[in-house]
């Protein structure tokens, strides 16, 4: 077979690779991908990454502004000065070199591996302190890379939890129809007819009040989960129920499949270019709903860092008047965070849409 | 055509204006050198004994005097007020026998000139002031003071201050009201049933009224409704150096100077100097922050210390001065749950440790709470949470109370390295390198703090001590809770390991108003509330001392009493003290004689002496 312009065929691809070199032809997309990728990998490597621990305090130099990296490559040491509380001045002729790969506290990477190597750091008594420091002495660039631990993840545990419970629960009513239908719909509605602000106090308050802060951390992820699924749900058995009629399905059921697996081999992949969209989307709602949480003190507590936390502590006026990069550093990252999932779910639905051609749009 | 019409009403308009600026100009300038030649004159005859009020520098009649309230008062009952807006309207529109002087806290006479205690200390006479008038000219005397005792304790009122008027009797162990009687017009006789050092204080809550308006309305059942906010300005017949000039619901009280008022400066000028003061109902501190800025408060009497700063630097812009109030009487410390569960209790069998044995062997150990108060920083506190605006405090008369403050009383300060070696006395080690200390029974020494969550400034506080302990090798876990589940916590359950917390000021806030705290049966008796007898020898010496506070009137033997009875709690480390917060307030600079109290309300207690200085208006 040629195509209209009489070149030689292509080569045949699977959904998936289309799918994917339509993803690499979308430039924003990639960069978006990118930035998710590095994001999540700083995450990951936050204590390496991070020169000072979550709570490690500076009882010396509390809301410290942020530091500047000289062009040599050096920071000044700064002491505070006799002009106010809480100001600080720099020592005339102090300044120490940011070196790589410096000893500091130990922690374990990944969780597994003990090690006690910073990515970056300076000697003592200079600070480095690239986003300031908070209230209480800690760097705000450490505890957004530990933050981010938190805020990151609570997205992705969160959509796998509620989007298991939507697939399975969407699939099994469109699928089998009749009282089962009826009885996960109304279910999903009664989830929906209620503001989702509102549903996620009433749930965090089911919990109880004080929880060590992994415990937190599940509390917040289960309540985030359980409100969003049933969206999800509804959509997912319309597919259904379009996709129960279809031909290749009723010649699985013809050849004698279980209807577990008809559900689960044939019906449900096909749903899932949508659902991985859905869930790409989904993700920043997740982090918000933490921020919503953190920043109305049901999320996770101090001395625990979180961006929702970050934020809480810095909502008043004299924070955004004295200290600005307080809020303008949680504030940042999450900005940055939810508009790269929205643009990367963008280019992905693109990407995914089984009606454009190969290589993306014209 | 049109257009034209238009271009000429364009080109007349601008004259016509500058004509009518011109007029009004010559108005207002008019007005104020009528206002100079108008100035207020005195004109009903100063008493016989007039009452020099003690000020920085005389002033000049004039000006008004505007700063927010959080609500409208409900009323202008003095003796069915019951809280914080209606009270203030009322202390201003009332006067009583005595006062404390909120600069000084030394008692001062009102319309009793002197006071005069029997030799057996049960009976307090006053004298009182000849030729004093209400507002609308009747004189007062004893009479109106006996009908004003009468009324705080009617029972039928079920007034919040005739709880106050009584003490314990030690033969029966009732409740004895103090017993009064007025021998002529000018004497006023209250007895109890034995000494009683805060009997002053206690007197002067009670408000004077007019009898000759009340009176009747009392006997016939209708005081509780009586002096309500529908009162006719004019018809209100006050007692005090102010009148009711106007009352708008959810707006605004107007109040001016009563001009019968036996108050004077030193060159013998009737009080008070302002012409108007005015409440304007500010919801809240933001709020009234945003009013001030805009001019239209001329004073705050609250500001967090987080916004010193940006006050203190737009001083001159604004035109206000920060004035510095001094250390608050509101205290912060933390304390340990020694309390055992009370009957009934859920999940543990009653007069069992609430904390369970463990922990009860930790926070009974003396030398584990010394340690806990020897490994808080306090200066980073104050550096931090309190952003330098705080001092170092160790009693609930906290170095801002000028009568009170003793010097000699202090707790264990800073010194990590003494707490860890105290915590090692106790035999706790850390044998298995996690940094934290595990008991004999190798049990890691945790527990959880609480605070209040509404709270910005504790739940700092709280991280930092966190911080702290950890280093000396104590592992909390910090937890804020809503302030409603940590009160039930505290009085109710009894249900928690340690909490951070805060007590506001008493007043008169002297040593003796903290029965509540102080006694082993007291409900604020923090770390083991109410308890039948006292739990310990040292708690027994504390009951013993604060009945000495009470019922002792020799000032000498109460400060004695006061300094024995702290340096056991800061002995025993019942409560660790934490540090107390700088009071500083704004005020327009135009005013004299402002001089803001740590006691609310902070800027109005001697709103009678501020002025308008001259030139400023």
């Amino acid at each position: 077979m040629t195509d209209a312009r009489g070149g030689p065929a292509p080569v045949p691809q699977s959904p998936a690779r289309r799918a994917w070199s339509a993803l690499r032809a979308n430039r924003v997309g990639t960069v978006a991908a990118t930035v998710l990728v590095v994001l999540y990998a700083c995450a990951a490597l936050a204590p390496f990454l991070a020169p000072y621990g979550e709570g490690e305090m500076d009882r010396v130099r509390f809301f410290h502004p942020p530091t500047p990296v000289r062009w040599d490559g050096r920071v000044d040491v700064t002491r505070p000065t006799a002009a106010g509380v809480n100001r600080y001045e720099a020592v005339p002729g102090a300044s120490a070199p940011v070196r790589w790969f410096v000893r500091g506290a130990p922690y374990r990477l990944l969780g597994v591996i003990p090690a006690d190597r910073h990515l970056f750091g300076v000697d003592a008594p200079a600070r480095l302190y690239l986003f300031g420091a908070d209230s209480m002495g800690r760097d705000v660039f450490s505890r957004l890379l530990y933050g981010a631990q938190v805020s990151l993840t609570v997205g992705l545990v969160g959509i796998l939890i509620s989007f298991t419970l939507g697939l399975v629960l969407g699939g099994v009513a469109g699928y089998l129809g009749g009282w089962v239908d009826t009885l996960v719909m109304r279910g999903a509605e009664l989830f929906l007819s209620v503001p989702a602000l509102y549903l996620v106090v009433a749930l965090r308050a089911a919990f109880p009040a004080h929880l060590s802060s992994r415990q937190v951390y599940v509390a917040i992820v289960v309540v985030l989960a359980f409100v969003g699924w049933a969206s999800l749900a509804r959509v997912v058995r319309g597919m259904v129920l379009s996709l129960r009629r279809a031909e290749y399905v009723l010649a699985a059921e013809a050849l004698g499949m279980s209807r577990a697996r008809v559900l689960v081999r044939h019906i449900l992949p096909n749903t899932a270019s949508f659902v991985i969209v859905a869930a790409t989307v989904a993700v920043p709602g997740y982090i918000l709903g933490e921020v919503f949480l953190s920043f109305l003190g049901m999320g996770v507590q101090e001395p625990a860092a979180s961006w929702g936390n970050m934020l809480g502590a810095a909502r008043s006026v004299s924070v955004l008047r004295d200290h600005p990069w307080l809020l303008f550093a949680p504030g940042a990252a999450i900005f940055v965070t939810v508009m790269t999932f929205h643009v990367f779910g963008d280019a992905l639905r693109d990407a995914l849409d089984p009606r454009q051609g190969p290589g993306g749009r014209a | 055509m049109v257009r034209g019409a238009r271009e000429v009403l364009m080109r007349v308009r601008p004259k016509f204006d500058s004509r009518i600026c011109a007029a009004a100009l010559l108005l207002v300038l008019a007005g104020c050198g009528g206002a100079k030649v108008a100035r207020r004159v005195d004109v009903h005859p100063l008493p016989p004994d007039t009452l020099t009020m003690r000020m920085h520098e005389p002033g000049e009649y004039g000006g008004r005097f505007v700063v927010g309230a959080t609500a409208s008062p409900k009323h202008f009952n003095p003796i069915m007020a019951s809280e914080r807006p209606t009270n203030d309207v009322c202390n201003l529109l009332y006067t009583s026998l005595t006062d404390v002087d909120y600069g000084t806290l030394e008692d001062t006479p009102l319309f009793a000139k002197s006071w005069e205690w029997s030799a057996d200390a049960c009976t307090l006479t006053f004298h009182l002031r000849r030729g004093a008038c209400f507002s609308d000219g009747h004189p007062m005397s004893s009479t109106d003071v006996q009908f004003s005792f009468d009324v705080a304790m009617d029972d039928s009122l079920g007034t919040s201050m005739s709880e106050g008027l009584s003490i314990t009797d030690p033969r029966t162990g009732e409740r004895a009201r103090f017993a009064y009687s007025a021998p002529d017009s000018y004497t006023f006789r209250v007895v109890t049933v034995r000494p009683y050092a805060m009997l002053l204080s206690a007197t002067s809550t009670v408000r004077i009224l007019p009898r000759h308006v009340l009176e009747r309305v009392w006997r016939a059942g209708g005081f509780a409704s009586a002096y309500g906010v529908d009162t006719p300005p004019e018809s209100l017949v006050t007692s005090g150096p102010w009148v009711l000039r106007e009352f708008r619901a959810d707006e605004k009280v107007v109040l001016g100077p009563n001009p019968w008022w036996f108050g004077v400066d030193a060159r013998g000028r009737r009080l008070p100097y302002l012409d108007e003061l005015v409440f304007v109902l500010a919801k809240d501190q933001d709020v009234a922050a945003l009013k001030f800025q805009a001019g239209e408060l001329d004073g705050l009497d609250n500001v967090r210390p987080e916004d010193y700063a940006a006050y203190a630097a737009g001083q001159a812009k604004g035109r206000y001065t920060l004035y510095d109030g001094g250390p608050s009487f509101n205290t912060s410390f933390l304390w340990f749950n020694l309390n055992p569960a009370p009957e009934g209790s859920a999940n543990h069998r009653a007069g069992e440790p609430m904390v369970g044995a463990v922990k009860y062997a930790w926070f009974s150990q003396r030398d584990f709470r010394r340690a806990v108060s020897k490994a808080i920083d306090r200066e980073a506190l104050i550096r931090g949470p309190f952003r330098g605006e705080g001092v170092k405090n160790w009693s609930t008369m906290s170095p801002g109370n000028k009568r009170w403050y003793d010097p000699a009383i202090t707790g264990l300060d800073f010194d990590p390295e003494g707490a860890k070696a105290l915590l090692a006395g106790l035999g706790w080690k850390d044998t298995n390198g996690d940094g934290f200390l595990e008991d004999r029974d190798g049990r890691t020494i945790a527990f959880t703090m609480h605070t209040n969550s509404d709270n910005t400034m504790r739940k700092e506080m709280l991280t930092l001590v966190r911080d702290d302990l950890a280093k000396v090798g104590l592992r909390v876990d910090a937890a804020p809770l809503e302030f409603n589940t940590l009160t039930s916590h505290m009085r109710g359950d009894l249900d928690y390991d340690a909490i951070l917390l805060g007590q506001g000021s008493a007043v008169p806030a002297e040593p003796g108003m903290g029965q509540n705290t102080w006694r082993s049966s007291g409900l604020l008796h923090y770390w083991h509330i109410r308890q039948e007898k006292p739990a310990t020898p040292e708690e027994a010496r504390v009951d013993a001392l604060m009945d000495r506070i009470v019922y002792t009137t020799d000032e000498a033997a109460r400060k004695a009493a006061w300094r024995e009875l702290m340096g056991i709690v800061n002995d025993q480390c019942w409560i660790v003290w934490l540090p107390t917060q700088i009071i500083r307030l704004p005020v327009r600079s135009r005013f004299g004689n402002v001089q803001p109290s740590p006691m609310p309300h902070r800027i109005l207690w001697n709103v009678d002496r501020i002025f308008v200085k001259p030139g400023r208006g």
